[in-house]
Parts: C-alpha cells; sequence; structure tokens
C-alpha cells in the first residue's frame, strides 16, 4: 500500500495496472530505497535503434549481454537494424534471432529487414519473405543506395508489400572521410568534419521518395536543426513520416570532443550547440516522435588509437535513464511525455503497440538516484562512454518483467 | 565535460578558444609547467614560446653558425615517420646528432604496421627496446596526444606532424626566423599567411604561435574551398583577393599547395591557382618593401610561389631551414629535460609513499 503511494504512475490505460501494482506491492521494493523522493511507474522501454553486435562482432558484444544490459536498463524491446554480418536479409533466420534475445538476453528482438540484397544498393532483398519471417520494417541502414533509380523502385517495391522503411540520412558522398561534426571544433583539432548538408540533403531527397512511392517511412538519429525544420514541412504536409534522435544528441555537443576524445566520436556526430537547442525544442513539439539509444557497445581497444583511426560509437543503454530524467529536470519533457517518447510512441513506429501492450510489464524510475558511471556500474559489456566517471541522477531501480 | 553541457558562456567563442587551447596542451607540460612532450603550439604561453625561441637562438654561435651540443648523450632518439617525409626528417636527426643523441630512423610506413601490429604495440615494443624519445609523424591528426597520454607518457614524444593538425617545430622554427629577420617586433608585425589553410597543419601552428607571440594583424588568403570552416573564430582576418591580403604586409607565408588538390573539386588547375594565388614579383611590390618571403616546403614553383620570388632577396626560405635544426635542437633538448623532471618527481612521491607505510607498518 505505501509503496504505491510514493510513485508517479506513467503506465498507459492498456496496461494492467492493477496487476502491476499488486505485484508491486508483493515485494519488498520502496521501503528498503533511501530516496524520499517520488519514483516513476512506468512501462518499458521500446528502443528503436540499438546494436547488439550478433551476429558477426561478438568481440563488442552479444544477445545475451547486450540483452541483459537492455534488461536491466529497463528496455523490454529493441529494434535491431540488419547491418550485422551476415547481413539479415533471410527472414527464415529472423525466427531463430528472436527465440535467441529472448531466451539468453530476455528481450524481445524486432528486427528490420535489409531493404536491398546484402545492402548493396542494386536491387530489391527477399522483403515479402523477409516480412514473412517477422520483420517490423526494411532499410538500408547507412549504406548507399546505387543511384536515385534504384531507391525509387526499391521503395516502390517495399511499399508493394505494405513494409514500413527506416532511414538514417547521410549523404555519403559528402560525409566520406569525415569524423566530427564540420565547425570550428573539427577545423581546431584539425579533423575532418561532416556538413549539415550530408544529412539534409539525404533526409529531402528521402522525403520527396517518400512522397512519390507513399511508402510509409521512419527517420532515425537525426542530427540537425535543418532536419527539424525538413521534418515539420513533410509533416504539415501530411506525409506518412516520423522521427527520432539518439539520446546523446540532446545531452552531448561536438565540444566533448575537446581534445581529441574518441569516447564522443560517433556517426552521425555529434553537433552544433545550435542542433542541439533545435532538436529538444522539436521534442517539446511533437516534430520528433521519439527518442533511441543508438546504443553501439566497443570493446576497448576499439577506442584506443588516434581520433579518426577509432570506431565510432557510444555504449548508451546505461545512461539513457538517466539523460531522460535530465530532459524532465531541465523542462524539456513532462514526465508524460518522456513515456510517449521513449515507450509508446517506439512501439506504435515499430508496429508492435498490440504486442506491447499484451506482454506489458513495468519499471520504476528513480530520477534522484544518483551514481557513478563505471566499467563496474554499467551492465552493457561496451564501456565506450563519454560519461564515464561522472556522476549522473536517475537510474532504473526495479523492472517487472515476466 | 558532457555534465556542463548546458551552461551558457560555454560556448562563448572566446571561451572555446581557450579552452580548447588548454586542454590540448596539458598533456605536454610536467607539473612546473615545463615542457616534457613537444606536441602543439596552442596552449603554451608567450614566456614558454619564448623559452623555446632562446634555446633555439643559444645553438648559434657569434658567427650565426650552429653549434654541437652534447645535450643528449646516451639518450636514444627514436624517428617514427609514418607518413613519408624528408626535410623534416632530415633536419631532427642533423639536430639529435648535434645534441649527441644515438638516433635511430624508424620507416614504419614499410614495417610492422603493415604487418597488421597496432599503433600500440609497435610503440610498447620500441619503447621496450629504451628509447627516450620518440619524433613522430603521422597522418592521423591527434596522434602524437594520443601517444603522449594513453601509449607511452614516460617517452618524451616530440610531434613531427599530425594529420592536418599540427606542425609545431615548423611553426616555431618560422617563429625564430621571423624573431632573428623581421625588422620590427611581433606586434608590429602584419602576417599574410596564403594557400591551403584547410589542410594545413603549419596554418594551424603558425597562426596559434603568432597570436601568442603578438601579432595582431594575421590575413589568412585562399579560395573558400581551402578555408577551413570556423576560421573567423581563429582571430584573423579571411581574404579571398590576394592583392588585398598582401597589401603592407610585413611578412607573406606561402604554403605548398598539394598535387592532388589540384583538378580534384577544390581547384581548377595550376594555372589558374598561380594566376589568383601565386607569390609573384608584382604581388611581392605591394607588400611592405622590407616584408619576408617564407615557405615551409617542399615548394611547387610556378603553382604557389614564382623562382625569382623563392630565390630574390626577400626570401628567406632556407634559413627557415637552418632554423629548423636549432628549434629542433631546442625542443629535443627542453622535453627531454621537462621528462626528466617529471620521472624524478613521481619517483621522488613514489619514494615518499612507500617510506610512509614502511613508517606506519
Amino acid at each position: 500500500m505505501p509503496n504505491s503511494l510514493t510513485m508517479k504512475n506513467l503506465l498507459p490505460d492498456a496496461f494492467n495496472t492493477a496487476a502491476l501494482l499488486k505485484q508491486l506491492d508483493s515485494t519488498e521494493h520502496a521501503t528498503s530505497a533511501s530516496s524520499q523522493t517520488e519514483k516513476w511507474l512506468m512501462p518499458p522501454l521500446v528502443d528503436l535503434c540499438a546494436r547488439l553486435r550478433e551476429p558477426g562482432s561478438q568481440q563488442h558484444g552479444t544477445l545475451k549481454s547486450e540483452g541483459r544490459a537492455a534488461r536491466k536498463n529497463g528496455f523490454l524491446h529493441v529494434v535491431l537494424p540488419p547491418d550485422t554480418n551476415p547481413v539479415l536479409e533471410n527472414g527464415s533466420l529472423l525466427k531463430g534471432l528472436r527465440e535467441r534475445a529472448l531466451q539468453d538476453g530476455g528481450i524481445y528482438l524486432h528486427v528490420l529487414g535489409a531493404l536491398t540484397a546484402g545492402l548493396e544498393g542494386e536491387r530489391p532483398a527477399n522483403v515479402a519473405g523477409l516480412q514473412q519471417g517477422g520483420c517490423i520494417a526494411v532499410t538500408n541502414a547507412g549504406k548507399p543506395f546505387a543511384n536515385s533509380l534504384v531507391m525509387l523502385r526499391t521503395l516502390e517495391y517495399a511499399a508493394t508489400f505494405g513494409l514500413k522503411v527506416f532511414f538514417y540520412p547521410n549523404e555519403p558522398s559528402l560525409a566520406a572521410g569525415g569524423v566530427a561534426h564540420e565547425g570550428y571544433i573539427a577545423s581546431f583539432h584539425g579533423l575532418q568534419g561532416i556538413p549539415w548538408i550530408a544529412e539534409t540533403v539525404a533526409l529531402s531527397k528521402q522525403l520527396l521518395m517518400v512522397e512519390e512511392t507513399g511508402i510509409s517511412a521512419h527517420f532515425s538519429q537525426l542530427s540537425c536543426k535543418s532536419s527539424v525544420e525538413l521534418m515539420r514541412w513533410a509533416k504539415s504536409k501530411g506525409l506518412p513520416v516520423t522521427c527520432d534522435v539518439a539520446m546523446h544528441q540532446l545531452h552531448l555537443t561536438d565540444d566533448d570532443i575537446e581534445g581529441f576524445n574518441a569516447l564522443a566520436y560517433v556517426l552521425p556526430p555529434l553537433r552544433s550547440n545550435t542542433d542541439q537547442q533545435a532538436l529538444r525544442k522539436g521534442l517539446t513539439d511533437g516534430t520528433i516522435d521519439a527518442i533511441c539509444s543508438h546504443h553501439e557497445p566497443l570493446n576497448v581497444t576499439a577506442k584506443k588509437a588516434p581520433f579518426a583511426e577509432t570506431t565510432p560509437g557510444i555504449s548508451n543503454f546505461d545512461t539513457f535513464m538517466a539523460l531522460a530524467c535530465r530532459l524532465v529536470v531541465e523542462e524539456v519533457l513532462t514526465p508524460e511525455m518522456l513515456v510517449e517518447k521513449i515507450c509508446t510512441n517506439p512501439a506504435k513506429i515499430a508496429g508492435i503497440s498490440a504486442a506491447y501492450e499484451k506482454i506489458g510489464g513495468a519499471i520504476i524510475v528513480d530520477p534522484a538516484h544518483e551514481w557513478q558511471v563505471s566499467a563496474e556500474t554499467m551492465y552493457s559489456q561496451g564501456k565506450n562512454t563519454p560519461f564515464i566517471g561522472q556522476q549522473l541522477n536517475g537510474r532504473v531501480v526495479e523492472t517487472l518483467f515476466d | 565535460m558532457p555534465s556542463s553541457a548546458n551552461s551558457a558562456n560555454r560556448y562563448d567563442p572566446d571561451s572555446i578558444h581557450q579552452r580548447l587551447n588548454t586542454s590540448l596542451s596539458r598533456p605536454q607540460l610536467n607539473e612546473d609547467g615545463h615542457l616534457r612532450h613537444f606536441l602543439g603550439v596552442e596552449g603554451l604561453n608567450k614566456t614558454q614560446l619564448q623559452t623555446i625561441i632562446a634555446k633555439a637562438e643559444s645553438f648559434f654561435d657569434e658567427q650565426g653558425q650552429l653549434i654541437n651540443s652534447p645535450e643528449l648523450e646516451g639518450c636514444t632518439v627514436m624517428n617514427l615517420f609514418f607518413e613519408p617525409s624528408t626535410r623534416t626528417r632530415t633536419t631532427f636527426e642533423v639536430a639529435e646528432k648535434r645534441l649527441g643523441a644515438n638516433v635511430l630512423n624508424i620507416d614504419i610506413a614499410r614495417s610492422s604496421t603493415k604487418k597488421g601490429e597496432s599503433l600500440r604495440d609497435t610503440l610498447w615494443n620500441l619503447q621496450a627496446m629504451t628509447a627516450d624519445i620518440f619524433v613522430v609523424r603521422h597522418s592521423a591528426s591527434g596522434a602524437a596526444h594520443f601517444m603522449a597520454t594513453e601509449v607511452t607518457p614516460d617517452i618524451a614524444i616530440i610531434n613531427g606532424g599530425d594529420g592536418w593538425h599540427a606542425h609545431p617545430t615548423q611553426g616555431m622554427l618560422d617563429m625564430l626566423t621571423i624573431h632573428r629577420e623581421a625588422p620590427r617586433p611581433f606586434e608590429e608585425l602584419s602576417v599574410a599567411i596564403i594557400g591551403d589553410i584547410k589542410h594545413s597543419r603549419v596554418a594551424r601552428s603558425d597562426i596559434s604561435a603568432l597570436k601568442t607571440l603578438g601579432v595582431k594583424d594575421i590575413r589568412v588568403i585562399a579560395p573558400k574551398t581551402l578555408l577551413p570552416k570556423g576560421i573567423e573564430r581563429y582571430g584573423v582576418t579571411v581574404y579571398e583577393n590576394l592583392d588585398e591580403g598582401v597589401r603592407d604586409c610585413d611578412v607573406i607565408m606561402g604554403l605548398r599547395i598539394q598535387n592532388e588538390r589540384i583538378g580534384s573539386p577544390l581547384l581548377a588547375n595550376s594555372n589558374e591557382y598561380y594566376k589568383h594565388y601565386g607569390i609573384t614579383p608584382e604581388r611581392l611590390a605591394l607588400a611592405k618593401p622590407d616584408a619576408l618571403v617564407m615557405h615551409p616546403g617542399p615548394m611547387n614553383r610556378g603553382v604557389e610561389i614564382a623562382s625569382s620570388v623563392a630565390d630574390g632577396p626577400q626570401s628567406v626560405i632556407l634559413k627557415q631551414v637552418n632554423n629548423g635544426i636549432a628549434i629542433r635542437m631546442a625542443v629535443l633538448s627542453l622535453a627531454m629535460q621537462g621528462q626528466r623532471e617529471y620521472q624524478q618527481l613521481q619517483r621522488e612521491l613514489q619514494l615518499n609513499s612507500t617510506n610512509l607505510k614502511q613508517t606506519g607498518a
């Protein structure tokens, strides 16, 4: 009884709140916690983009290590892009992958199938087969198309089957060789820049393709102010589009690469303060529908080289909730809006709302929980985060999953 | 640090500049503020730069000839050139020998890294072969910082050029040359830097050193394609027109146009470049009559500079080469000294903590 009173209930109506509260009261959770502040009872998190490193890159993480890290940090549903090794282009393999993720990692995996064969951008993959295998959408991940005609035709082909497409807008010829946001910080360090237009030129073209083909599209990991403006335009035109931003883009800027800090090397790159403010505004006004983790765990040696020769990526599962809480503290989002951005909207975008509600579960977040980011306190196998060593507030303190 | 990400003045241009200078410079100094590596000129203060210049000048005798000074006797210096270089490597080698060091040239481009050995493994192996100083040239910006902070902090790292980031010994030899040859002190000079600023580590080091030494009027002259983003924040004036840029200036510094830039989307062809950005006698005439002409070499005659200017009476290009030996002697000697001080302090601290433990027991 007293437990549920110190808790802000943020569960959507569709969730079986009564049963969860009952389960909650039968545990000892809140009485043992020292924090006196209000905790949040939230539905499980849904992540629209995380790389679990399996299959193909197990030196950085596995379904087991990253699945467990996801679960401990409140993510019960994770969307996986197909740029693994081998590429996820075979419908019959998806079932096994999902089963292993659930069995070893305890998470529900939702797979994006390859839009083009081998992600090579030449011809469509067997998208109908992928659909039968249970992929939730298709994408060419970060890989380029051979030309605009291939892009148009493969999108038409996917639209035939009613599939949604995920885009990670990036024009390769404009971004080639770049490792940081093109601006003063990159110039000062002598690092090759990636200009805004690498993202906005690609996004503009993709939006026009969406308009032409009528395919539903989700744009992931937007990083620029102009991208938010383009999305605003597309939504005002009524195009069937949604978008997300990676959590770290809302808290870090290109400033954080200062002194050749390879832990802050990520693609798309950390942008300027102006971009960050625009992304936050887009989140508040609803232009940006969701926040993803863009979790990319890496082993230690991947970051031990001169900046441009390191592997891009940030291990984000462990810091995700603390940074989400910071958005509430800084009044970018209310707790209710936060639940939309990291739970219910991602579920809608992934087209899994029914399963999401049926599977149910809940998490308890203590927004005041203070902890230090360290190799020991992180659940992910990848310790590659620029937040390492810092004190953060907010963490998932309990998960109520079956 | 990310935790302070949204405080207001964090993004003020001056504070960014100052912070970047400090964070890039901190790893190269010991507790007393002496160099123990030489990674870059950014972040070093005027006194520190003047110390390097004074030390370099001490290697010239009264006739202006370079002397030998066996300050590195018994030390092993390894020249690690991950990127080809003739001039820089040779002058480093001459400098090292004049200081009495044991010199090893390791042709990395052709050895272990080609076999897939990581940079860290290569360096640790060389360290085990009792190196005291690494002189490093690498194509990746930040390579020297990475070595000094994360791989071999107990070896004095001398940056012989890292990517587009810094070429601090070139920067300092340019300062020594201006100091010795210019008729006026730094504070009263107008300096024009012409050419490929965007891809130039020399330009970055020169701009940084000139600013610290008090030059108020620094001009950079280049087509838009060869200017880095945010150049205006360096505290320089940008000119796209060469005639306007060199007018009444005291020092003209040319930069090498690399062959691969010509005919790339950056530049049309060498004739057009020479026509608009070449340092010709006519353009030189627009500068002050006693203006110095400098170039870090190797030169493309007829592309960025006219032969008659390069070989003319105002050219100090060969003096730069000679000064380069003195500057390299200076930073090798200073960094080795600073590294010794640092290690002495570390040993004392360790000894103290051992004594404390024993006393406690």
